[in-house]
């Protein structure tokens, strides 16, 4: 590999990354054209609309000027679907389902949905999101507290 | 929108320019690029075929007429007749 494409590399990478961010998506795919000697993105999603291509206008907005995929990037239509549960917009959702897991009624009380989760640390996120029944057992053991296990048990 | 309107080279960096309040403003922005690198490889690659384009060209024919007659509207509502 000569350093001109590890160059495309690394501005697909970035320019990827840029997205995902804008998006919320991960791992999404790509595929690279070659055009009159220059390469253009185009990302796949199920159904590009107007929502996302605003995520991709905001992320080439944000892409350096000597990044090759520079206003060279759009998004298309994926055909031919093998997993449906590892595409990046099921994994979005299911990480808007986990986040809202964690309100309460005390979380209306307090403003809490004023502000946007945080993810935890040590990334407990990829297990909380794992295709387990942690829909029960994440909630229960956030919002148990000790006083209250204790009425349980006696 | 300023309406100033060149025909030099130098006004294709003005694609993005679309109104704030035009329909589908971000879809339309990405696909007027898409459709400037097709324009580019049908005018300046001599081994390009029509699989080579970003867009499909029945596609790219409806995109032009819808963005067309969308921007007919946009410009009637705003009380220019007749422009395009």
């Amino acid at each position: 590999m000569n350093v001109k494409n590890n160059q495309y590399e690394e501005d697909k990478d970035f320019a990827i990354k840029v997205f995902e961010k804008e998006s919320g998506l991960s791992e999404v795919t790509c595929q690279i054209l070659e055009k009159h000697g220059h390469p253009y993105m185009i990302i796949f999603l199920s159904c590009p609309t107007e929502r996302y291509f605003k995520y991709l206008n905001l992320a080439v907005d944000k892409l350096p000027i000597d990044n090759v995929f520079k206003d060279r990037v759009t998004l298309k239509k994926r055909s031919g679907v093998s997993d449906r549960l590892d595409l990046p917009e099921v994994k979005r959702l299911r990480k808007l389902i986990s986040e809202s897991l964690t309100a309460t009624k005390n979380s209306v009380l307090s403003g809490d949905f004023g502000e946007r989760y945080i993810d935890t640390v040590d990334r407990a996120e990829q297990q909380v999101v794992a295709k387990g029944n942690h829909a029960v057992f994440g909630r229960r053991s956030w919002q148990i507290k000790p006083n209250a296990l204790q009425r349980q048990c006696s | 929108m300023s309406g100033i309107y060149k025909t030099d080279s130098s006004d294709h960096k003005n694609l993005h320019k679309i109104p704030d309040d035009f329909s589908n403003r971000e879809t339309r922005i990405a696909r007027l690029r898409d459709l400037r690198e097709d324009r580019n490889s049908a005018d300046y690659d001599h081994l390009a075929n029509e699989g080579s384009l970003i867009l499909m060209v029945p596609d790219s024919v409806s995109f032009a007429r819808e963005f067309l007659n969308d921007a007919n509207g946009y410009l009637s509502a705003k009380g220019l007749e007749n422009v395009l």
